[in-house]
């Protein structure tokens, strides 16, 4: 979860570059919003996304490891439920520190 | 029996994503032989321009519709994690595609015989429909 100081800036980080890349207003990137059906965000808007964070944060993204990490065999609605603003922030979280881990 | 998929990119996203990220996109997005028309130097190297044309920037956005348009037809966006390079689009306004990794493994248990489309492009969006024949 998101409590400590440093996770608090990489938190802000993460919703000012969602919310630039998907030119919407910062207010509306709550943890619970959900990228693809409250956000509209589409496939090229979450490619954004990881670059963006990927440049600032100095951190390597991938899409695939991204989608495993959020389950297999899910449905549409299980991943569009799933698919959060909370999730990419745990997500990033978990990738900072396994890098902070090995460096 | 066929199932379809299709899928529409706005140009200025690719613009964006080219002229801020083709760093990253070669390689993740885009394998080395789809870029090959916008990047590769006669002399064997490789270049990112910092610019494209729209025309190269349609040709961009009509692959990544490509791409999407074929997880869309093999009717799982989200049951199968993949990379993007996995889905790789050869040819120009009439595509094939070929799959690689965990899409390809997954179309093989589909029986999938073949992906092919077709895509058009305006200077506002990119739009491509790829047909999954079995």
């Amino acid at each position: 979860m998101i409590d400590t100081p440093s996770d608090s800036v990489v938190y802000s980080i993460i919703i000012r570059n969602i919310a630039e890349a998907l030119l919407a207003p910062p207010d509306r990137i709550v943890p619970s919003a959900r990228l693809l059906t409250d956000l509209n965000a589409e496939s090229i808007d979450i490619a954004d996304i990881r670059f963006r964070l990927e440049h600032e944060l100095n951190l390597k993204i991938d899409h695939k490891g991204m989608i495993e990490s959020l389950g297999t065999n899910l449905s549409t609605e299980e991943f569009e439920n799933r698919f959060t603003v909370q999730f990419i922030c745990e997500h990033v979280m978990r990738k900072l520190s396994e890098q902070r881990g090995t460096a | 029996m066929t199932a379809i998929g299709i899928d529409i990119v706005s140009l200025d996203k690719i613009r964006t994503l080219w002229e801020n990220h083709r760093d990253r996109l070669m390689n993740d997005i885009f394998s080395e032989r789809e870029l090959s028309s916008i990047t590769a130097n006669k002399d064997g190297t490789i270049s990112l321009p910092e610019h494209l044309s729209n025309r190269q920037l349609r040709y961009l956005g009509t692959r990544f519709a490509a791409k999407e348009a074929t997880v869309k037809a093999l009717g799982v966006p989200y049951r199968v994690a993949f990379n993007w390079c996995d889905i790789e689009v050869t040819g120009g306004d009439c595509v094939e595609v070929e799959l690689r990794g965990e899409p390809d493994a997954y179309a093989l248990q589909l029986g999938v015989k073949r992906l092919s489309g077709s895509t058009a492009s305006t200077d506002m969006t990119c739009l491509a429909i790829i047909v999954r024949e079995i």
